[in-house]
């Protein structure tokens, strides 16, 4: 393959910054990116990358005063799946990650990356948690469902995961094969004591988070399959929606 | 540790291919191929190309005798289309320019139009009257007829009959090294180094194309990236030959990922529509097959694949009667070729899946209906031919039942669990007609190693290692005296294919046959040297040792006697293993090999994961214990793909995937623990010994897992690869789901 991509590698966080005001369209932060990125061309992308994989953004995982977990946007998959913050903490989490992708990609794909490029399976899983989004220059951090807008030209720098003693998640991705595989379904949960989020993505379409009270009465919410998507899709991920939900509510019921 | 060529390069990721390592000079060669798959080429003006600085060749079928055409029972197949298309990513012209960027430019400045033809795309429907034709002979390639008994009468004793019907997908070789290779031409010849399994073949084939001498076309096939058949096909090589050839420029030309997805042979999807039927004891009477081929556009080895698969159709159990058709039709799905399994996955699958519903259907337990109806050990072959007794059929039967029962899994709501099992036999080596025999050399080269030259080729099944550990059994030499020269038209005698799992069984019978006749050339020229009698020497590490007065280093080393002597030489030659059979193409040697796979069904989803798989092959002692594990897990995981993961769908003749991440090959996750238990006993008589482990471990895994299948499920597979959608749709229709 000819990966004919510019990079550039900023010396620290402002220096990233800048050079993106400078580059506008023209440039793309990025951060463990491989050549093989799903819909890329063989080239890979036009933009120049602005290679964010060098610098600090502090630690990978730190567990704030509050209990949440805050997590390094330019982390690599793989160190957090082996993060052993993050298996205590949030053991679904360091599960899913070895079905994100291979070894070798993930390995090199980031945290940050996987949330903002539009595809990746791990907003699912962070849409249910309410994980919350902290970019560079703006103190507020915002959830993932309020990013609705283009928010390529700011850094992202951190993840916050609020405090999950209470609830309890679940994960699942269905690909063509084990790992490393384009995801067809992408379905997660979380259910805290009187309410459930509920998130799905099938195949490409944006994912659609639906909050409703637990435990739940009556059938699952139409909303939650909707996008132009074979009835396949949308009967695995009501399948497994239900058979989640159900296994949790018979834990309940013991 | 065995001296393989470029083992530390391979291990270190710094191993590089044929194609790589172009003399200074080397021009860039590119291929300009048909967007459309059924066309007649109106117009191809190339003029402008040519006159392109910085191109130096640009070549269509106008600069290939107009007579010459590839392939091996029907010759169908121009290396640049002639007046039609017949595929899409069919290559109709090639460039070579100074640089890539001049290349393309001069592919851009290529004028021409083609008229669309209507595009054949089911094999059923090719066979239509009305069906537009790809070939002036029709779209009948191939057609295989074969009864024995009368099946009608004998499915009217039967106590239990069933049907089924199985179409296989069309998987894609995906070798890592893509097809490619560099020509470099002298003022009488070239030089081309491309992969290839038989560098002979090759070489005749394009010395006839540029009209040479066999003699001035030098051919290095060896080693290779990876090929499952796919490079047992002339891929490039003649394009590239000619490029170079009018270029008089060395030219490299390697193909793209998307256009080998499209260019590359493929595996033959077929249908295949099965009848057996049993009595009340469980003994097979009664076969009828109705197979169908999908073939793609040109001939290449369908007919052969076609032939194989319907010989393996009765897998290996004894039917009182068969009646079996098979029919191989062109259509415009690029080009179906040799695939590891050759046509034989297909066929042994269906029927694996057929006997145990027929088994299930007269209750009685798989293993034990296998054992009832296993083919005797001195039985004829499947099609009534006489072959190599086969008495270690039961000792694989034997060996399945005897494997330890997996503990079933914990009884779930999510997840259906099933066990499968398949016994299957393949004939080895070519069908009667070969090309069966072989030559090799044993040489004392001038610098004192004993060395095995063949044309046979290395493609990572491990060839080489396999040669120099029977070099070492034979010759009880040091590793450092022995050498193994494979791969090139060099070796100054035809090995014949690496291909339909013999390399293995070639190289031990030429050095069998050679051993002696060499070891006296040696001990000749040692006796004369040391001026004493031969039977006072040894052989041993380095050199000839006198007996009466042992050391512990050689009297004589190999490389001062070859210093004295010279090259020492023995040219080997041995006939083929065969017999020949009037209307049907038979094999003589056949392995045989059984399997049993574990699969999980996911209720909610669909999905099937294979949770484990034992081979059993029985293959003799295996010579280089690894690389015989090697084939046999890297057979699972291929077996794996073609059952759950892998087709190359074609729409209208388009190719739709184009790249690995729509067509999905089983990664490391999605392979289960793999168990090889290799049954080492053979006949004592047996005239080779060992049996060739390449196709075998396939051709039994994948029935296992396909049967695993429905043994969860309790409903066969229809179509493989098998789809969530399906299984999902069987477990609705059985009120199964959540």
């Amino acid at each position: 393959m000819n990966v004919d991509t510019a990079y550039v590698r900023p010396a620290d966080m402002e220096d990233a910054i800048s050079i993106k005001a400078s580059l506008r369209a023209a440039g793309m932060y990025g951060c463990g990116l491989t050549a093989a990125q799903l819909g890329w061309g063989v080239k890979g992308p036009e933009q120049t990358i602005i290679d964010i994989s060098g610098l600090d953004f502090g630690p990978d995982v730190c567990l704030a005063d509050s209990g949440s977990m805050v997590l390094a946007a330019n982390a690599p998959l793989e160190r957090l799946r082996l993060n052993p913050l993050i298996s205590g903490q949030m053991p679904t989490f360091a599960d899913f990650l070895g079905y994100v992708g291979s070894t070798a990609m993930r390995n090199q794909a980031s945290l940050g990356g996987n949330l903002l490029w539009g595809a990746g399976d791990l907003e699912v899983l962070f849409a249910v948690v309410d994980a919350k989004l902290r970019f560079a220059g703006n103190g507020r951090a915002q959830s993932l469902g309020q990013i609705t807008s283009d928010r390529s030209d700011d850094l992202l720098v951190s993840i916050i995961v609020p405090a999950l003693q209470e609830s309890r998640i679940f994960v699942e991705k269905l690909g063509h094969r084990q790992a490393f595989s384009p995801a067809r379904v992408v379905v997660a949960g979380c259910v805290g004591r009187q309410s459930v989020r509920l998130a799905v993505r099938l195949a490409g379409n944006p994912v659609v988070l639906v909050e409703t009270s637990w435990p739940m009465n009556g059938p699952l919410d139409d909303a939650l399959f909707t996008g132009d998507t074979d009835i396949h899709l949308k009967t695995v991920a009501h399948n497994l929606l239900r058979g989640h939900l159900a296994q949790l509510a018979q834990q309940d019921m013991a | 540790m065995n001296a393989v060529t470029g083992l530390e390069e391979k291990l270190r990721g710094t191993f590089r291919y044929l194609a790589e390592g172009q003399p200074e000079g080397t021009l860039h060669g590119a291929l300009l191929t048909s967007p459309l798959a059924h066309a007649t080429i109106r117009r191809l003006d190339v003029s402008a190309a040519r006159s392109l600085n910085g191109v130096h060749a640009v070549v269509t079928a106008a600069d290939v005798p107009s007579d010459f055409l590839m392939g091996t029972a029907i010759l169908d197949r121009p290396p640049l289309a002639r007046a039609k298309v017949r595929f899409q990513g069919e290559p109709i012209a090639a460039v070579a320019a100074e640089t890539k960027a001049i290349a393309d430019a001069a592919l851009a400045l290529i004028a021409f139009e083609l008229e669309p033809l209507p595009i054949v795309s089911a094999p059923r429907d090719a066979l239509d009257e009305g069906a537009a034709k790809l070939h002036d002979s029709g779209n009948l390639c191939s057609d295989f007829i074969y009864s024995r008994g009368d099946a009608r009468a004998d499915f009217e004793d039967c106590a239990h009959v069933i049907d089924h019907t199985l179409t296989t997908p069309r998987q894609v070789p995906a070798a890592m090294e893509l097809e490619g290779g560099i020509c470099i031409p002298s003022p009488t010849g070239i030089e081309l180094r491309a992969a290839t399994h038989s560098p002979f073949y090759t070489r005749s084939l394009i010395a006839s194309m540029l009209g040479l001498p066999d003699k001035e076309v030098r051919v290095i096939g060896s080693p290779i990236g990876g090929s499952y058949g796919g490079k047992e096909e002339i891929h490039i090589q003649p394009v590239l030959a000619l490029l170079a050839w009018t270029a008089r420029r060395p030219v490299r030309l390697v193909l793209e990922r998307s256009q080998s997805m499209a260019f590359a042979t493929t595996r033959h999807p077929f249908e295949i529509a099965l009848k057996i039927g049993c009595d009340r004891a469980g003994r097979l009477l009664a076969l009828t097959a109705d197979v169908l081929v999908d073939n793609g556009a040109y001939a290449s080895f369908g007919p052969e694949v076609l032939d194989t698969g319907m010989e393996c159709i009765q897998s290996a159990y004894a039917f009182k009667s068969v009646s079996l058709r098979g029919r191989l039709a062109y259509t415009n799905n690029g080009v179906g070729g040799a695939f590891r399994g050759f046509g034989a996955l297909q066929t042994l699958t269906a029927i694996e899946l057929a006997v145990d519903i027929l088994a299930r259907k007269a209750s009685i337990d798989p293993l034990a209906f296998r054992r009832i109806n296993l083919a005797g050990a001195n039985d004829p072959g499947p099609l009534g031919q006489a072959i190599i007794p086969q008495p270690e059929l039961s000792k694989v039967a034997d060996a399945l039942s005897a494997l330890p029962v997996w503990r079933d899994e914990t009884p779930s709501q999510r997840y259906l669990s099933g066990t499968g099992y398949a016994l299957v036999r393949k004939g080895e080596g070519f069908a009667g007609g070969g090309p069966n025999g072989a030559s090799g050399v044993l040489a004392l080269t001038l610098d004192g190693q004993v060395t095995f030259q063949s044309s046979l080729v290395e493609m990572g099944q491990g060839l080489e290692s396999t040669v120099r550990n029977i070099l070492l059994a034979s010759f009880d030499l040091g590793d450092a005296d022995i050498c193994c020269a494979t791969g090139s038209s060099d070796a100054g005698a035809d090995s014949g294919p690496t291909s339909a799992s013999r390399g293995t069984q070639i190289a031990l019978r030429l050095i069998r046959a050679g051993k002696m006749p060499f070891l006296e050339k040696l001990y000749v020229g040692a006796a004369e040297i040391l001026q004493v009698p031969m039977d006072a020497l040894r052989l041993g590490p380095g050199g000839f040792y006198q007996r009466m007065a042992p050391q512990n280093k050689p009297d004589l080393s190999l490389s001062d006697l070859a210093a004295s002597a010279g090259e020492i030489v023995t040219r080997i030659d041995i006939p083929g293993i065969e017999t020949t059979q009037a209307g049907v193409k038979v094999h003589t040697l056949f392995t045989a090999c059984a399997a049993r796979a574990g699969v999980r069904i996911d209720r909610w989803t669909g999905q099937v994961v294979c949770t484990g798989l034992d081979l059993l092959p029985a293959c003799g002692p295996p010579i280089s214990p690894l690389a015989f594990h090697g084939q046999m897990t890297g057979a699972g995981a291929q077996a794996l793909g073609f059952c759950l993961t892998e087709h190359q769908p074609y729409e209208e003749g388009t190719v739709m995937a184009r790249n690995f991440d729509s067509y999905f090959i089983p990664t490391i996750a999605d392979v289960p623990d793999i168990n090889v238990h290799p049954v080492t006993w053979l006949a004592p008589d047996d005239p080779v010994g060992i049996r060739g482990a390449g196709e075998i471990g396939l051709n039994a895994a994948a029935p296992a897992i396909a049967n695993a299948v429905a043994s969860a499920l309790d409903a066969a597979p229809t179509h493989l690869p098998v789809r969530p959608e399906w299984v999902l749709g069987v477990l609705a229709r059985q009120g199964r789901t959540p």
